[in-house]
């Protein structure tokens, strides 16, 4: 069942479409990554979704209930969602107990229910001993958790997040990322998380949501969209790259070979017939490559290539590779030198076209 | 747009004032450019006119110097009671400096003040300093505005990224030559600023040279204007044409302070993550710090007040304390029910009348966050007209204004109130944006997000918050409002009298240990508004922060 359904979603400031028509849904106890560069309109579809902003079209259901339509909004209060801001917004005049509390004195608790809640969930969220500190004393990972448990307390139908990684350190960010994740699924939440780090959309999601300027590219798992990218934004944004352009010369139902330049040819496992003599742009991903072994005769996409660059990072290596003049990005741990000569073979399944 | 009216039409009517023969209103007044060539060009008010600008430039420079050393003292070395010191630094300032100018005419008037006596006693000099010329408005105006100098290079100072001067250790600059070649052109911005706010405060002040210019014949630009309000026959339409040489000079401070503000935010950076400067270890040299500000604390405070109560004692002001000398009359005269009046009056305009202003500031703030654009721009820039006209300027057009209307205001409480909205409109406005600036938008959102009407977020959220900011304002206000006389002498009537007005006048008939036991009494007043105000809102601690 979707306890979030958006339609056709749009909102515009002045002369900006900051949200150009979207819609998705999410699935009870999924896990929702909306992915996308600085300026794409992932806060301003948050807002919406909370309340905070009224759309200019479109229509918010939550748990079956319209919660914003044109001419209709109910008020963020009423909306039971609740949400943790990148800043974390916690009030800097109450205790972390008072944060956490604040929220439950509007429901009919009595003191001691109330008070049992909030120790319970700072203990789940590792913060017992807390109470009476100020937020202004806790580190950056700590306020973090006090922000969720401030959401968590109040067990929302759904859990709105705005980049609540990006105020800590590297470090720490992995730590939480996985932690976040832990504890959304822990509390049973569905959850809408929005994030410009594809690294940590893809750690976050059950489900990701790739936008480009208000619009969305792509909707999927994971590794459906690491996989199959719908296009060259797509593939380009969500992990390492490379790309190739090809006319294709020969093609049957489940495959076709492409001409790269004057001497490359190269074999693509593809879904759908291609129209030969077309121009075709490849995306192959850095795990599609395969570096070492013996050159074998009348093997298909067997290349030699040079090593143009290593960044070396403890279980493999990222390489940089000229193979026949193209540039393509390749991880093993084979430990080549620069300027050493290897063999590469591209596996025809992990090479997708991408349309534009 | 009633707004609008109420801040320009005192300010129009100084202009059409100024070409006219007679007061507004007045029946055989015609117009004439007489005013206006006197006041342009005749030998005595172009000598004013640069009398005037001397003066500030001579007082703005001498007050970052003093104030300017006393911040670097207290920023950036290790001198004992630093923070102490920081907070007593800030009193010379909420002290009015024509409090300052009786003290000092008790301390230094050529044969009566205690100071010039003593050394006679001593070395048989006749008078060591004599108050009543340039170097003693110059004296009391620095020892007031030292200590705005100090509040402004003090934020400056601690604002200044320390990476930036860690920087500059690193490539082999030590602390000397970084404070010159770092420190000084960072804070450089600031440093023309707080130049030109002094130049302005101290180009329209009329009460310090009137009482200690006019005896020796030296005018400025305020006193001249006094000189023509006040004394009969008065001819306050000249005094309206030279009031608008006054407005330009006011006008292009503030411009231009506007202009080197907007630089400065580039300039300064300010490091939220709170990283300490390094402080200069001076050694055994830190006593001599120490005595430096001490020596300031003195001079600015402690010594006049200490001058005030004794004088404030005596039956006349002289130097032979014998106990038949001493008297507490003075003080009894206060309670007489003239006077009483006006303690009320200043009590309730100020407290009263401050939280008042408060409130209205608080809501101009709000109203005008709301209204963003182009409309919000216009209301922003005549905001701080009325702060650039000279108070007594701004009276001068506020009686023109309300004699002829209709409506009673005039020689009312009402007027001093408008007066004294106008005058702090600039301040109050950006205090109260101040105090929600500090509210980020998140936090009131985060609590819509726990289930919070907008209403209960304002009061769980942005209340508690602002609360502290808002009751410093009240306390600014009132001691303002408190001190205020340039503004009040022209407008005041016997019901309406101030504690000032009523100082000013015991001064003008030479009662002068009278004036100073109501100077007592306001001193008094104000510090314990200030103690009052620094144990529950740490009023001055902030103010030290920004
Ligand atoms: N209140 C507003 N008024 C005018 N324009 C706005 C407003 N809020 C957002 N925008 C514009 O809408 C667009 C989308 O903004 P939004 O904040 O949603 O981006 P974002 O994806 O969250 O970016 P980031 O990753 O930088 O946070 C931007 O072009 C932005 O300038
Ligand atoms: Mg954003």
């Amino acid at each position: 069942m979707a306890v979030l359904k958006v339609e056709n979603l749009t909102k515009v400031f002045g002369a900006t479409r900051a949200i150009d028509n979207i819609s998705f849904d999410v699935e009870l106890g999924d896990i929702m990554v909306i992915v996308g560069g600085s300026g794409c309109g992932k806060t301003t579809t948050l807002r919406c979704i909370a309340g905070l902003e009224d759309p200019t079209d479109g229509v918010i259901t939550v748990d079956g209930k319209v919660v914003a339509a044109p001419g209709r909004s109910v008020p963020p209060e009423q909306r039971g969602i609740g949400m943790v801001f990148q800043s974390y917004a916690l009030w800097p005049h109450r205790t972390v107990f008072e944060n956490v509390a604040y929220g439950l004195q509007r429901r009919n608790l009595s003191a001691d229910a109330a008070r049992e809640k909030v120790t319970g969930i700072l203990k789940q969220v590792g913060l017992s001993g807390f109470e009476d500190r100020y937020p202004s004393t806790l580190s950056g990972g700590q306020q973090q958790r006090v922000a969720l448990a401030r959401s968590a307390v109040l067990q929302p139908r759904l859990l709105l997040l705005d980049e609540p990684l990006s105020n800590l350190d590297a470090k720490l960010r992995e730590q939480m990322r996985d932690e976040l994740r832990e504890m959304i699924k822990m509390f049973g939440m569905t959850a809408v998380h929005i994030t410009h780090d594809q690294a940590e959309a893809m750690a976050l999601a059950d489900t990701m949501i790739c936008m480009r300027s208000g619009r969305i590219e792509q909707v999927g798992s994971p590794r459906e969209i690491y996989r199959t990218p719908a296009n060259f934004y797509v593939a380009d944004f969500i992990g390492a790259c490379s790309f190739l352009t090809g006319v294709a010369v020969e093609t049957d139902d489940e495959s076709s070979t492409f001409l790269i330049g004057d001497a490359m040819r190269l074999r693509v496992r593809t879904r759908a017939p291609v129209q030969p003599g077309s121009k075709s742009v490849m995306a192959i991903r850095p795990d599609g490559i395969q570096i070492g072994g013996a050159m074998e005769a009348n093997a298909e996409n067997q290349f030699t290539a040079t090593t143009l660059r290593e960044t070396f990072l403890g279980s493999h290596s990222e390489y940089l590779l000229d193979v026949g003049g193209h540039r393509l990005k390749a991880d093993s741990s084979a430990d080549l030198t620069v300027g050493q000569a290897c063999r590469v073979r591209i596996d025809p399944a992990k090479i997708v076209l991408v349309p534009g | 747009m009633l707004l609008l009216v109420v801040i320009l039409a005192p300010v129009a009517s100084v202009f059409y004032g100024s070409f006219r023969t007679g007061p507004p209103g007045s029946p055989d007044a015609g117009f004439t450019l007489q005013n206006w060539v006197t006041a342009y060009f005749s030998p005595s008010y172009v000598s004013a006119l640069i009398n005037t600008v001397w003066l500030g430039a001579t007082v703005a420079a001498l007050s970052l110097v003093v104030g300017g050393t006393i911040a670097w003292i207290i920023a950036r070395t290790d001198t004992p009671g630093r923070m102490q010191l920081a907070l007593l630094m800030i009193v010379p300032l909420m002290i009015s400096n024509l409090i300052t100018t009786l003290a000092w005419i008790a301390l230094a008037a050529p044969n009566a003040g205690f100071i010039n006596a003593y050394v006679r006693g001593w070395t048989g000099v006749r008078t060591i300093f004599n108050i009543y010329s340039f170097a003693g408005i110059v004296l009391v105006h620095v020892l007031h505005y030292a200590s705005f100098a100090f509040l402004a290079l003090f934020a400056a100072l601690k604002s200044v990224d320390a990476s930036l001067e860690e920087a500059s250790y690193m490539v082999g600059y030590g602390p000397v030559q970084t404070s010159a070649r770092m420190t000084l052109p960072l804070i450089a911005p600031t440093i023309a600023t707080t130049f030109l706010v002094i130049f302005v405060f101290v180009a329209e002040n009329f009460s310090v040279p009137t009482l200690l210019g006019t005896p020796v014949g030296f005018q400025t630009l305020p006193s001249l204007i006094y000189y023509n309000m006040a004394v009969t026959p008065s001819q306050p339409n000249l005094a309206a044409a030279s009031g608008t040489v006054l407005v330009w000079v006011a006008i292009i401070g503030t411009i231009l302070q506007r202009r080197f503000t907007r630089h400065s935010d580039r300039y300064v950076t300010v490091t939220g993550k709170g990283s300490r400067q390094r402080e200069v270890r001076l050694g055994q040299w830190r006593y001599a710090t120490f005595g430096l500000v001490a020596l300031y604390l003195l001079l600015a405070v402690a010594l006049p007040y200490l001058a005030l109560v004794i004088g404030s004692l005596l039956n006349f002001l002289t130097p032979n304390l014998r106990w038949s000398a001493f008297t507490l009359d003075n003080y009894r005269v206060l309670f007489t029910e003239d006077n009483l009046t006006a303690v009320t009056n200043s009590l309730l305009l100020a407290g009263g009348g401050g939280l008042a202003l408060t409130a209205i500031y608080v809501l101009m703030s709000f109203a005008l966050g709301r209204v963003r654009g182009a409309w919000g721009r216009v209301t922003d820039y005549v905001t701080i007209i009325p702060t650039a006209v000279p108070a007594l300027i701004l009276g001068v057009g506020l009686i023109w204004t309300f004699v002829g209307l209709p409506v009673p205001i005039y020689g009312t409480m009402a007027i001093l109130m408008i007066a004294y909205f106008l005058r702090n409109i600039g301040y109050g406005v950006r205090q109260a944006d101040n105090a929600f600036n500090q509210v980020s938008g998140d936090l009131v959102e985060a609590a819509r997000m726990t289930g919070a009407s907008r209403l209960r977020a304002f009061l769980d959220v942005s209340v508690p918050i602002i609360k502290p900011a808002i009751f410093s304002l009240w306390t600014m206000l009132f001691i303002f409002i408190f001190m205020e006389v340039s503004a009040t002498i022209l407008l005041y009537t016997p019901a309406t009298r101030t504690m000032p007005t009523v100082l000013w006048n015991y001064m003008g008939s030479g009662s002068q240990p009278r004036a100073f036991a109501i100077a007592v009494a306001q001193a008094n007043i104000i510090f314990i508004v200030l103690y009052l105000a620094e144990r529950w809102f740490k009023t001055l601690r902030t103010s030290l922060d920004k």
